[in-house]
This record gives structure tokens, C-alpha cells and sequence, in this order.
């Protein structure tokens, strides 16, 4: 946004260019204006489109030749643009890599009949089939519980996902039990911004887990520049400003097995929606849950607001965000093998004693010690609640990022949580004590180093 | 003399619209139409609930797409574009993402 003397307003296009041509060939008549106000008839503009695909999976080479990579798709315009761009690719033998195609269907959290669960899915299977892509089927209840690959040996294991290899099989892989824990869970997390962020969670970690349990190290998904910059501002609102600097890079290594690929992160949501409109992309409309909250009123929803606000008068509002996030390191994943057992994000939380973090700790700690001294009764009743409860509640805490802290410090239940979160939270707990004795002469006392300011 | 036009309304934007996505419309009068005197018209006249989602101020609410037939609105003029007999009106919301 320091850059506005460069920003044409849009208006003025007209009068510059007095009869209206493409900025490109100079000929037809334009039909998109885009993030630079450059005005494309709609060959050039397809052109740019595509370049910009290509280019973003060209010059980072983060997918290699041949490879076979997981595309994940939700019937969103911008993943099946993306869908698009892949079936182009492939036609013109540019394709330099093998596609499967996993859909989450989160049709769970919304109440459909059976039968309208079924049909919103037939939907995916014929536009995957159509794209020519063999398509896996998962759904976002998966979650609620999830064998981790270095655990489990244990075969009996559900699959997470199922091919779909006919039209006529598309029973969704929706599990009812696991649908209703999930969404007592969600019920009882009390902010529509905790729910949001929970179920980005859930869907990222069912993504994860399928490319785990078939063999994939990489998953490709359609985040668009838009999409970007409204995550980095939402993260940076909700306590993961730590995790800011992997969400907009072309290749996501945060996972470590598994990485997260963004070949569209160079095209905003405007430039999709053209896209799809000139070529006829067809994408569907799946209720969603989201669709039934105040939308307004959420972190997110109050930022992406904010956002295309400030895109409209500044075009260049999105492509700087994602740019100045391009430009924050990270810390090296290696050095760093903790993992939040929610989110899979590095642990930021293993900070010195002089950090803001503590400080909100500490104030925590005095509030509670307050509210309990004024209201007794309450506190004879929770201590009915047992140390058993506050204990799980304390190891959990204690194996979660900050941001998913903040994501589910209203749930009064740990227990509620997916079951492999709270297996993990458990057995880091056991090996954190062990650990901890092993190298505690080598521990410095109170390191003064650079603590982040957050 | 009422003028007959085509509204779409897609990417989430049918859903303020009791879901539904293409609208013939008329609109009536004698008067001349532009964008700007069309938007309180539809807010009016067919939109369903939550008018902040589609209109701000006296404009659509940023991150809705408008597109004048199948061009977009940017390249007609915006609010001042002057509605013919028979174009296509198009809004499209890209705040639901996907
Ligand atoms: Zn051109
Ligand atoms: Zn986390």
C-alpha cells in the first residue's frame, strides 16, 4: 500500500484509452480489467491467466517431473479453475506430473437429507470425470479421528478415503458418529471465529492425512492471491502470526512429509471468476455451514471484508500483502521438531520468560485466581470436575500452538477434540518428563535471546 | 416504456436472492436506468434478506463482481453506465471463496 502513486484509478481507464483496447494486442476490445488495471480483451486475457499458472509451477520447481500429486478440490470457482488449468495443461502434453483429485465432503455440519448429500457429490464426480482425473472421496467428520502413520501399524484402521471408480458408486464416505462428535465439538466451541478456524484445521489435517495414507508428498490447492491475504491478516488476528510466513509460499514445507503447493496464489479472485466465466468453468454450490452464521461477525469474515474494501480502490492491496509475507522468514522446520498437535504448524510457543506470551500467561493466571476467590461456589463445583480433567486440559494446552490455544480455549471438554489430538497431547506429556531429565544440565536458565514480539 | 433486462446473481450472491440465480426482469418507468438507480431497485424489488451483504453505501459491496454484458463494469462506466433494453447484468460474489 505504499505504492499508490503507481495505482491508476480504474475510472480513468476510459478516458486514457479513449476507445477501449486491450492493452496486450492492442486490437479487440477489452473485457477484464485486471489487478493493474491493465484492461485484456479475453484471448489476451486467458493468456495471462495461464501464464501466470504455469509460471508459478515452472519457476518454482516444487513439483518434480512425473511426480503423482494429490489436487485437492471443493467445487469452489477457484479450485475448479484450477481443475481447469490442470485438464489444459494435460491436453497440451505440459503436464509434467500424474493428478489424483481427493473432495472433502463437509456436507455433515449442514442439515441435508441423505439423499441431497449424495446428489451434491454426484455433482464432484461428474465434473472430475469430466476433467478426466481419477477422483478420491473423503469427508471433513475423517478428522474426529485419525491413526497417524507413525503409530499405526495396526491395520484395522478405517481408510480415510475411497476411489471412486464408477458414476454410479458415490456413496459418501460420511460416518455418523464421527459427524456427531464433530459437531458437538464445533457446538461447543463458543466464537463462529474458533468454529471457522477449527474446521480450516479439520480440513487441512483430513488433506494431510489422505495424502499420508496413499503415499503423496505433495497437495495442490487452489488458495488464490485473495484467499492469501485474507488468511495472513486473519492469522495475524488470531494468534498464529508465527505460522504467516508459510501460508503464502508456492511450496508449504511446514508439515515436513507432506508439502502444500499453491499454483493459483498469483491470481486474485476477480481473475478466477473471469477465468471461469470465459471458459465456461463450471463450479458448484455446496452449502456450507459458514452460510448459516452471521457472516459479519466472525475474524475472518470481518477481515475479507476489509480486504476487498481496500482492493477496490487499491488494486494492489492483495498482491502486497502476499508480497510482504513472501519476505518473512521462518525459523528452519528441522530445527524445530515440535509439532502443534491440532494444526501440525510448528510449536511457537517454546519461548524465552521475558515474552509476551508469558506475560498473557501469567495475566490468565491472575484472573483466574480472582474470579475463583469471588465466586466460591462456582469453584467448589468445578473442583468436582476432577484433577484428572484439569490435568488433560493443562497437557493439551501445553501441546498446542498459540493460535490453536486461542482456537479452542472456550471448550470446557479436552476430551471432545479428536481423538489422535488428544493421544498425542497425552504421550508428549510422558516423553516431554523423561526428556525434560535427560537434558536438563544442558538447559541455560532465563536465555535473554531475541524474543518475538507478537 | 418498461425495460426488459437479464440479472445473474452467482458465486454466493444467489443465495440473498431465495437461491435462485437467473431473474428477467422488467424495469419500469419511463425514466432513464443506470447502474446506480438499478441497485436500490433490485435491493427493493427482489433481494431477500440482508441487504449489507450486497449493497454498501450506493454501490455493491466490495469483493461482488459486476459484469455489463459479459464486460467488466470497470470498462462501462461503473455506476454511471446507462442500462439498454435487453443487456445482461451479472453479480458475482467472491467472498465465499473455494
Ligand atoms: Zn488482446
Ligand atoms: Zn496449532
Amino acid at each position: 500500500m505504499c505504492s499508490v502513486q503507481e495505482e491508476a484509478i480504474p475510472q480513468q481507464l476510459n478516458q486514457l484509452t479513449g476507445k477501449l483496447q486491450c492493452v496486450k494486442c492492442r486490437r479487440d476490445v477489452p473485457v477484464v480489467v485486471t489487478r493493474v488495471n491493465d484492461a485484456f480483451c479475453q484471448d489476451c486475457f486467458l493468456v495471462y491467466a495461464v501464464h501466470k499458472f504455469r509460471s508459478a509451477i515452472g519457476k518454482s520447481k516444487v513439483i518434480v517431473p512425473k511426480e503423482h500429486v494429490l489436487v485437492a478440490y471443493s467445487g469452489g470457482p477457484a479450485s475448479s479453475a484450477l481443475l481447469h488449468f490442470l485438464q489444459e495443461g494435460k491436453k497440451e502434453g505440459k503436464l509434467r506430473f500424474t493428478v489424483t483429485v481427493v473432495h472433502i465432503d463437509e456436507l455433515a455440519l449442514v442439515s441435508v437429507s441423505d439423499k441431497e448429500r449424495q446428489e451434491k457429490v454426484q455433482e464432484v464426480v461428474e465434473i472430475v470425470q469430466q476433467r478426466g482425473f481419477p477422483l478420491l472421496l473423503t469427508s471433513l467428520e475423517c478428522a474426529m479421528d485419525m491413526v497417524k502413520p507413525e503409530a499405526g501399524e495396526s491395520s484395522q484402521a478405517p481408510e480415510m478415503c475411497k476411489e471412486v471408480t464408477s458414476e454410479k458408486e458415490v456413496d459418501a464416505l460420511a460416518n455418523p458418529d464421527k459427524g456427531d462428535k464433530l459437531k458437538k465439538l464445533l457446538d461447543s466451541l463458543p466464537s463462529i471465529s474458533a468454529k471457522e478456524e477449527f474446521i480450516r484445521v479439520l480440513r487441512n489435517q483430513v488433506l494431510l492425512g489422505v495424502a499420508r495414507e496413499r503415499g503423496f508428498t505433495k497437495v495442490v490447492v487452489g488458495d488464490t492471491a485473495t484467499a492469501l491475504s485474507v488468511r495472513i491478516m486473519t492469522d495475524m488476528a488470531k494468534g498464529k502470526g508465527s505460522q504467516v510466513s508459510f501460508d503464502t509460499t508456492i511450496g508449504d514445507k511446514r508439515y515436513g512429509d507432506v508439502m502444500v503447493v499453491r499454483p493459483i496464489r498469483d491470481l486474485n479472485m476477480k481473475e478466477v471468476e473471469a477465468y471461469n466465466r470465459l471458459q465456461n468453468v463450471e463450479s458448484i454450490s455446496i452449502p456450507h455451514i459458514a452460510d448459516q452464521w452471521h457472516k459479519s461477525n466472525s475474524i475472518e469474515q470481518l477481515t475479507a471484508h476489509f480486504i476487498h474494501g481496500l482492493q477496490e480502490n487499491f488494486p494492489s492491496t492483495v498482491p502486497n500483502i502476499v508480497r510482504t509475507s513472501d519476505k518473512l522468514g521462518h525459523q528452519d522446520i528441522e530445527s524445530l521438531p515440535e509439532k502443534c498437535s491440532l494444526c501440525e504448524s510448528p510449536l511457537d510457543t517454546d519461548v524465552g520468560e521475558a515474552s509476551a506470551l508469558r506475560a498473557v500467561e501469567v495475566c490468565e493466571r491472575l484472573l483466574q485466581k480472582d474470579g475463583a476467590s469471588r465466586s466460591q461456589s462456582q469453584a467448589a463445583q468445578s473442583s468436582d470436575c476432577t484433577q484428572h480433567d484439569r490435568v488433560a486440559a493443562d497437557n493439551m494446552k501445553a501441546s498446542l500452538c498459540y493460535g490453536c490455544r486461542l482456537t479452542v480455549k472456550g471448550l470446557r471438554d479436552v476430551s471432545l477434540l479428536p481423538t489422535h489430538v488428544v493421544q498425542k497431547s497425552q504421550s508428549r506429556c510422558l516423553s516431554r518428563d523423561e526428556m525434560r531429565a535427560q537434558i536438563s544440565e544442558f538447559l541455560l536458565d532465563d536465555e535473554n535471546g531475541d524474543t518475538p514480539n507478537s | 416504456m418498461a425495460v426488459p433486462i437479464t440479472l445473474e446473481f452467482s458465486g454466493g450472491a444467489e443465495l440473498l436472492f431465495a437461491n435462485q440465480k437467473k431473474h428477467s426482469i422488467e424495469l419500469p418507468g419511463s425514466q432513464k436506468w443506470d447502474v446506480k438507480s438499478l441497485l436500490p431497485w433490485i435491493r427493493d424489488n427482489l433481494l431477500q434478506e440482508r441487504p449489507e451483504l450486497f449493497m454498501q453505501g450506493d454501490t455493491v459491496r466490495p469483493g461482488i463482481l459486476v459484469l455489463v454484458n459479459d464486460a467488466d463494469w470497470e470498462l462501462m462506466g461503473e455506476l454511471e453506465y446507462e442500462i439498454q433494453p435487453n443487456d445482461k447484468i451479472v453479480f458475482i460474489s467472491t467472498l465465499h471463496g473455494g
